[in-house]
């Protein structure tokens, strides 16, 4: 499968790639990068994300998935006129 | 059966449809719904209660974003879920083939028809960068627990 990458297109077979999940009360999280296969990122060695937001800084694709488990809402209250 | 005050549950979804106004309104073109887009925002963008139309200050950037953002698809019309008016756009928000790379963690959803692009609802989630690839944003269940706006 070709990958879009910074570059250009890749086939998926001769690239790393490293998927995580996130989920709590707010999403669930998928995302997926692709790194060069031997690239030098500290993360692949550590196995400890280079940022909160990211896996391996030196990746070349990072796509992202979030689904949201809950929206806002409004209460709506009519006020109680007159009532003691 | 005894009186009882309320706010009216088919109001609510009234509301939703622009059928109420209390304050001064605004004349519209015709009875079809509005349009509206959803536009992300860096971590830094202090996006909240406090908006009231889309500002592109904060606003991501990057390859294959368009300032703005995408357009919300919005098949299904506000309903009502026992005594709560939901709704929820009826497709995921796709921004396709960007690169974000400064971290963002909200989505305004605002309405486009609007001359000034009044603010509707702010939703967060955990700080994401995209490298050439696609982010995609999946609405909760369309429910009166869990849509992405509700009026119980």
């Amino acid at each position: 499968m070709l990958i879009t990458t910074t570059l250009g297109d890749r086939d998926d077979s001769t690239l790393r790639k490293t998927e995580g999940t996130v989920d709590n009360d707010v999403e669930t999280t998928t995302w997926v990068e692709y790194c060069v296969a031997d690239c030098p990122g500290v993360a692949h060695q550590t196995g400890r994300p280079d940022q909160p937001y990211l896996f391996c800084a030196q990746h070349i694709h990072r796509s992202v998935h979030v689904t949201l488990k809950q929206g806002v809402e409004l209460f709506a209250v009519a006020a109680d006129l007159g009532k003691e | 059966v005894a009186n009882s005050q309320a706010f009216c549950s088919q109001a609510k979804v009234d509301l939703m449809n622009g059928l109420h106004a209390l304050g001064a309104s605004v004349i519209r073109a015709g009875t079809t719904k509005d349009s509206y887009k959803a536009a992300l925002y860096l971590v830094s963008a202090s996006r909240g209660a406090g908006d009231t139309v889309y500002n592109s200050t904060g606003e991501v950037s990057g390859s294959g974003y368009s300032a703005g953002g995408v357009a919300a698809t919005t098949a299904s019309a506000p309903s009502l879920s026992g005594t709560t008016a939901i709704f929820t756009p009826s497709a995921s928000f796709v921004y396709t083939t960007v690169t974000l790379a400064t971290a963002f963690d909200a989505v305004l959803f605002y309405n486009d028809t609007s001359s000034t692009k009044l603010a509707l609802s702010v939703h967060t989630f955990g700080s994401q960068t995209v490298t050439a690839g696609t982010f995609t944003l999946t609405m909760p269940t369309n429910d009166a627990s869990n849509a992405l706006i509700r009026i119980a």
